[in-house]
């Protein structure tokens, strides 16, 4: 009774995922052949050729062994630095508000099914952080979104940057104690966002100050001092949420203050209303998937903030390095590449839309020696495209991660371009 | 003595009348067993062969007659060794959690052993004859397993295996319900008293405070295994065994994980989708045995083709028991269910038994029907894993302690 | 129908400010004043997407684009459009044109002209999709459409100029529906074809099983056809009957109702009913009897496969299948077979793709609906009634990144689903004679950077993009006094997408 389903299935078959070893199905040998690819290094080479040996980019044009595959448009792999894979409260140590030595990397689930649709939508690198329940989180790992099913084949950079959180979300769940309560771990402060914004400035300034004071310091206390002077050194970057305006203007003051020297303010919905100070205190921005509507409620606090179609096309003008976030869900309409579509619709240019989802992220926590464009030598992580990248009427039809081809263009050979 | 052969197509449990009395004329507490099939340590079978119990051992196997002077048991069907598994909660229902703390390393659940209670009737009579007592996954360090017969009250180890849990419910479940500060008096010397409850943990001070994150968790245990004596240490040095619990992918990848970095031996226990092909590599690496079960009716395909899986691998797999909770006949559906998923059926038994017993640790006793071991013995009207098939009889140290009733 | 003039901001004010006229200011009269303001500048938001600078009193309109996409044959460049009385009189090259020298001029070189866009089906608009009365043919939706809803404005926004507003699936049989222009503060403004349509649904209503459902569409039927015998039985006995059943149920027949006319269906029929003025069948029947007799089209809405088989065995068994649109969601793909065998268009709700997750292996299988319509040959129109409520240009462009060809994506937005309105010859393309409903894009229409910056219906200009306040506020985030903006859930996620662990 019902119709025969049409050969036009998109099978969502990824091939070469899962096997610990680098003995995959496929070769690791392609040619790349497109009508243009956007390196994100300079101009866009039309009539291109990519070959892929080894799993890395080993020359642009010429000849190369293995198959060859024929698209319309090529990207480097995509670099989301937001897109919030984790496992929620399990990933966040939350008997501290400062799990500043809490590694995300051991409270990582890479068997969740997120990880294979981020990257059959072309986001071949990620940044793992923890949930923001912590004021200060841990550190967060650079690692692929396919590949080996232990952590250690598919990282990055492990311990890539500190992740903080100021706004409403770390005092959610805390409260003051009552006679009448039972007494938990969450009996305790912060409850208000400027009780937030308490603990991380505490957190620094015991840093700084534990030895002037005397301050008797734990082990792991003492490794958590190490890391932020880390960051005040400049050698490890923090990513702040902040969502609201506030809490940006929190951020940079807290920048200023400790001259924190690499600071990205992640989520940041609200930034574009203090875009000037965000440019003079040097942060980059990370902004969060655009909300259909223009306002969105935050789930932590009874307020809603209002999102700006063209908040990238304003900072990139002021030149604030900015990364766009996309989610890791079945709805295509979140995932990043759209994002960089309707950053375009708010009058990002195309060129920096592409930096924003590749080399600009990459930049920003430090793995752009390997990732984050087409250039000889760095990690053969390319998205293939049967159209114009991030046009609502193309489709990302391949991705290759490592070398390996881990959605295949020609299964869905059937519909023409 | 008379025997009499009972024809019929149903299996024949053939028992001479014995009085007592009769017993004392032949030799001392030793009796025979002739079944159509007995199971070797090996897998394979003898058929028509006779097995001889003395004083509670197994004294000869594979004899072709029968003494006639002696008491013989004669059975149409097959004799396996007497059923293990490899946890289960029977008679301490209740008693494998504890809720005022999250590591309890040193707690030895053997004390919670209950030999009386009908939980080890009812185990008896689904032909399981040892059992690893075990805490549950809710406390981080739950304490030692202990391994006990199910008939007799022998507890054959009461300190099996260090309990471990990988599982977020150690997590979610320590965090609200341990209060701190106020009277919960923590004798532990590793744990650091705190300094009250408003007090921010400022820059990081964790205190006396249970993880709330996988990765605390793992932090925590490592940091234990440097303890210099205690179970921590002798588990971090090999000679007490993890009994580690995990159930999501993730958690069985972390547990094998922590394994291996730090020569733990032990096994894994729940890890339903431990035949990912993902894990089965890592899990035969880290030397790790796995204890599945116990399955229930419409469990997914892909849970039941682990057994499977692990076992091509050469991974030693285990089943769980899970009773109270579960009623002890569904020991052998589950073997039965991974059968019917492809797994070897020899093996599958071997899972039930001699496998089993060396997970325990107890296979020097029990586990083979073998010269020198404990006659722990079961009689089935046909093959095992035949969901058909019934116990007939079970002998425990010799001495029959089931017979299946007459109808 | 002509359209309103424009709405500007000062005639509001001016109209309240006399209504509240108070000469001398006390203290009262400024805090009316004050409310005042308030309303004025709620008002402002509402009037301003429908106002772009001064009221044109001419009935002429020239538009020029750098691009015209006629959908109907090729494009043109740098091209013309004339609309004269509402109707394009002529489209071409600048050369090909003869622009008359007293119209208006909108448009320019920058710009790519495109029909409106046409929303096949829709629910929105209104106070309440749905009424909670099983069987309710006597309703009709302009008495719930709601002329200052936030859809009508969004359909200017993204550049549909014709709805079919049709009660939600929520029914057995619903309202009439009604074909309207997303312009107008009364519905008599906003109305393109009135009593347009009727809704039949065979998705089981709240409490209902799918048995209930088909035996509550089937007993509908047959009390139509029981009535209509009774009418004609007892009209026979007694001459006049009829006609004084109305009058005693207070509807006065006047000349034209008075006729009678035979019954014309084609699955069934009931003899004599030409005795019978017209006028006199009980307005509750009525439309039910139109749609036997297949004067009446009809959206039939299905969520399954198992709804196709229904409503098609309904629409044969009652003789409207020639008049039937099916309005069906992603899923219902898999009877596509049985619809294209009925040769009946369909308007896919609720999304483009269907997903599937094995069972065992847990991966997703996806398929893409509009291509597997369009390989059976079925018509169909896409519909912004979908999860994420994107419009229909959105739509056309995903759909054409899924593998739809853009020719057919642009015409399951335009052409088709002027068919299936029964408007073909009056909208869908840019063509002379048809109505002079024109976009005006910054791009492609299916650019993802495209606006639509200006919105021509019947030859008037209804929308500029540089007065629409709600898009400013989208675009740069500008909150203006008094104005509310929607709000929206964060997007997702996290929860339940994995169905990984067991």
């Amino acid at each position: 009774m019902y119709a025969t389903l049409s050969p036009l299935l998109v099978a969502a078959s990824i091939l070469g995922l899962g096997a610990a070893s680098s003995a995959q199905d496929g070769p690791d040998d392609w040619v790349v052949e497109a009508d243009m690819i956007y390196t994100a290094a300079g101009d866009p080479i039309e009539d291109g050729r990519v070959v892929v040996s080894d799993g890395k980019i080993a020359a642009l044009g010429g000849s190369g062994s293995g198959d060859t595959l024929r698209v319309t448009a090529v990207t480097p792999g995509f670099v989301d630095l937001g897109i919030s894979i984790d496992t929620g409260a399990l990933s966040v140590e939350q008997t501290t508000e400062t799990a500043i030595t809490s590694r995300v990397a051991d409270s990582l689930d890479l068997f969740s099914y997120r990880w294979t649709r981020a990257l059959r939508h072309g986001v071949t690198t990620a940044l793992a952080s923890p949930a923001d329940y912590d004021v200060i989180g841990g550190l967060c790992t650079v690692l692929k979104t396919g590949g080996g099913s232990d952590l250690a084949s598919r990282e990055v950079k492990a311990d890539a940057c500190l992740r903080a959180s100021l706004g409403p979300q770390p005092s959610t769940g805390n409260r003051t104690p009552s006679p009448f309560g039972e007494v938990s771990i969450y009996t305790r402060r912060p409850t208000t966002r400027m009780g937030v914004e308490w603990v991380f400035r505490k957190a620094y300034y015991d840093a700084l100050n534990a030895k002037r004071f005397g301050l008797e310091a734990t082990p792991e206390q003492e490794a958590g001092f190490e890391v932020l002077a880390k960051t005040l050194r400049g050698e490890l970057p923090v990513i702040v949420r902040t969502v609201a305006t506030q809490d940006v203007h929190t951020a940079a003051f807290l920048k200023q203050e400790f001259g924190i020297p690499r600071m990205i303010l992640a989520d940041a919905a609200e930034a574009w209303k203090e875009a000037d100070l965000v440019k003079a205190c040097g942060a980059a921005v990370l902004l969060p998937p655009a909300p259909r509507e223009g306002r969105v409620k935050d789930r932590f606090a009874n307020d809603t903030y209002l999102f700006a179609l063209d908040a990238a096309a304003r900072f990139h003008e002021l030149g604030v390095p900015i990364a766009l976030t996309g989610h890791a869900t079945a709805d295509p309409e979140a995932t990043l590449a759209r994002q960089a579509g309707l950053a375009m619709r708010g009058g990002l240019p195309f060129e920096a839309a592409l930096e924003a989802v590749t080399i600009a992220p990459a930049r920003m926590v430090g793995v752009d020696d390997r990732v984050g464009s087409i250039e000889v030598g760095k990690d053969a992580d390319l998205v293939l495209w049967n159209g114009t990248p991030f046009e609502l009427t193309s489709r990302v039809v391949g991705v290759i991660l490592d070398g390996h081809l881990v959605l295949d263009p020609r299964a869905a050979s059937g519909d023409d371009e | 003595m008379h025997i009499r052969r009972f024809a019929g197509r149903a299996a024949a449990l053939l028992f001479a009348c014995l009085p007592a009395a009769s017993l004392a004329n032949a030799q001392e507490n030793v009796l025979q067993i002739r079944a159509h099939e007995v199971v070797l340590p090996d897998g394979s079978r003898l058929e028509d062969a006779v097995v001889v119990l003395e004083n509670g051992k197994i004294r000869s196997v594979g004899e072709e007659h029968a003494d006639p002077e002696l008491p013989l048991v004669e059975c149409d069907g097959v004799l396996t060794p007497g059923l293990i598994a490899c946890q289960t909660a029977s008679g301490a229902a209740g008693e494998t959690t504890d809720s005022t703390r999250q590591l309890l390393p040193e707690a030895r659940i053997v004390h919670a052993f209950e030999p009386d209670h009908p939980d080890f009737e009812k185990a008896l009579a689904a032909g399981i004859t040892t059992v690893v007592l075990a805490p549950s996954e809710w406390n981080l360090a739950g304490g030692l397993t202990a391994v006990v017969k199910t008939h007799g009250g022998e507890v054959l180890s009461s300190e099996g295996h260090l309990a471990l849990s990988f599982s977020s419910r150690a997590l979610a479940g320590g965090a609200q319900a341990v209060s701190f500060g106020f009277g919960a008096a923590e004798a532990d010397p590793h744990l650091e008293a705190t300094d009250g409850g408003l007090e921010n943990t400022a820059s990081g001070r964790r205190g006396n405070r249970p993880p709330t994150s996988y990765g605390g968790a793992v932090a925590l245990l490592t940091e234990r295994l440097g303890d210099t004596d205690g179970v921590f240490a002798r588990a971090a040095k090999g000679k007490l065994p993890v009994y580690l619990a995990a159930w999501d992918r993730n958690e069985v990848l972390r547990a094998v994980q922590f394994a291996t970095r730090h020569h733990l031996k032990g096994l894994l226990r729940g890890a339903p989708l431990a035949g990912d092909e993902r894990l089965v590599g890592p899990i035969r690496e880290s030397g790790l045995g796995v204890v599945l079960g116990p399955f229930a009716l419409g469990q997914r395909p892909r849970s039941l083709e682990s057994v499977k899986r692990l076992q091509d691998a050469g991974v030693p797999v285990g089943f769980a028991l899970g009773a109270p909770a579960r009623h002890p006949e569904t020991f052998r559906w589950s073997g039965a269910m991974a059968v019917a998923e492809g797994a070897d059926p020899a093996k599958v038994l071997d899972s039930m038994t001699a496998t089993a017993a060396r997970l325990a640790g107890v296979d020097e006793r029990v586990g083979t029907i073998a010269v020198g071991k404990d006659a722990d013995l079961v009689l089935w009207s046909g093959d095992p894993l035949d969901l058909s098939s019934s116990v007939e009889a079970v002998f425990v140290d010799g001495e029959l302690v089931y017979r299946k009733e007459a109808r | 129908m002509t359209l309103p003039t424009k709405y500007t901001a000062s005639s509001r004010f001016s109209r309240r400010s006399r209504r509240d006229g108070a000469s001398q200011l006390g203290f009262a009269d400024m805090k009316r004043i004050h409310t005042l303001f308030r309303a004025l500048g709620v008002g402002l938001a509402l009037a301003a997407p429908l106002s772009a600078g001064p009221a044109t009193s001419s009935d002429k309109l020239v538009i020029e684009a750098g691009r015209i996409i006629t959908m109907a044959g090729d494009d043109i460049e740098d091209g013309v459009i004339v609309i004269e009385n509402g109707r394009i009189t002529q489209v071409g090259t600048a050369d090909e044109v003869e622009k008359p020298w007293d119209a208006p001029v909108l448009g320019g070189p920058d710009f790519v002209a495109f029909p409106g866009f046409i929303e096949a089906h829709t629910s929105r608009g209104m106070d309440r999709a749905n009424e909670n009365i099983d069987v309710a043919p006597f309703l009709d939706v302009a008495d719930s459409i709601d002329p200052i809803a936030y859809y009508f404005e969004d359909c200017l926004r993204y550049g549909v100029t014709t709805a079919n507003v049709q009660h939600g699936p929520a029914c057995v049989i619903g309202a009439q529906g009604r074909i309207v222009r997303p312009v107008g503060m009364t519905i008599e403004e906003m109305t393109l074809r009135p009593r347009f349509g009727l809704k039949i649904s065979v998705i089981p209503k709240q409490g209902k099983s799918r048995a209930t459902q088909m035996q509550a569409l089937r007993q509908t039927f047959e009390g139509l056809r029981r009535y209509l015998e009774d009418l004609v039985e007892k009209e026979r006995d007694e001459r006049g009957y009829a006609e004084r059943e109305a009058l005693f149920q207070g509807r006065e027949l006047d000349e034209e109702e008075k006729e009678g006319r035979a019954m014309e269906g084609v699955a069934w029929k009931v003899d004599g009913l030409e005795i019978i003025p017209r006028g006199a069948i009980d307005e509750k029947q009525a439309p039910l009897l139109d749609l036997v007799e297949g004067r009446r089209a009809v959206f039939i809405s299905c969520a399954s496969p198992v709804d196709i088989g229904h409503a098609l065995e309904l629409a044969r068994d009652n003789g409207f299948l020639a008049r039937t649109t099916l309005v069906i969601t992603p899923g219902c793909f898999k009877a596509a077979d049985e619809i294209a065998e009925a040769g009946v268009p369909v308007v896919l709700d609720g999304g483009l793709v269907w997903r599937e997750r094995d069972p065992r292996t847990g991966e997703e299988e996806e398929t893409f609906v509009p291509k597997v319509l369009a390989d059976k040959g079925i018509r169909f129109a896409l519909s912004s009634e979908n999860p994420s409520q994107h419009s229909l240009w959105y739509q056309a462009a995903l759909a054409v990144g899924y593998g739809l060809d853009r020719e057919e994506a642009l015409a399951a937005v335009t052409t088709t689903p002027a068919e299936i309105l029964g408007l073909g010859d009056q909208l869908g393309s840019i063509e002379p004679g048809k109505l002079g409903n024109v976009l005006l894009l910054s791009g492609d229409p299916l650019s993802i950077t495209s606006w639509v910056e200006r919105v021509v219906i019947e030859g008037r200009e209804v929308y500029d993009r540089n007065t629409d306040i709600r898009n400013k506020q989208l675009l740069d985030g500008t909150q203006p006094f008094g104005t509310q903006a929607s709000v929206g859930e964060p997007g997702d996620d996290d929860a339940a997408d994995d169905g990984e662990g067991e």
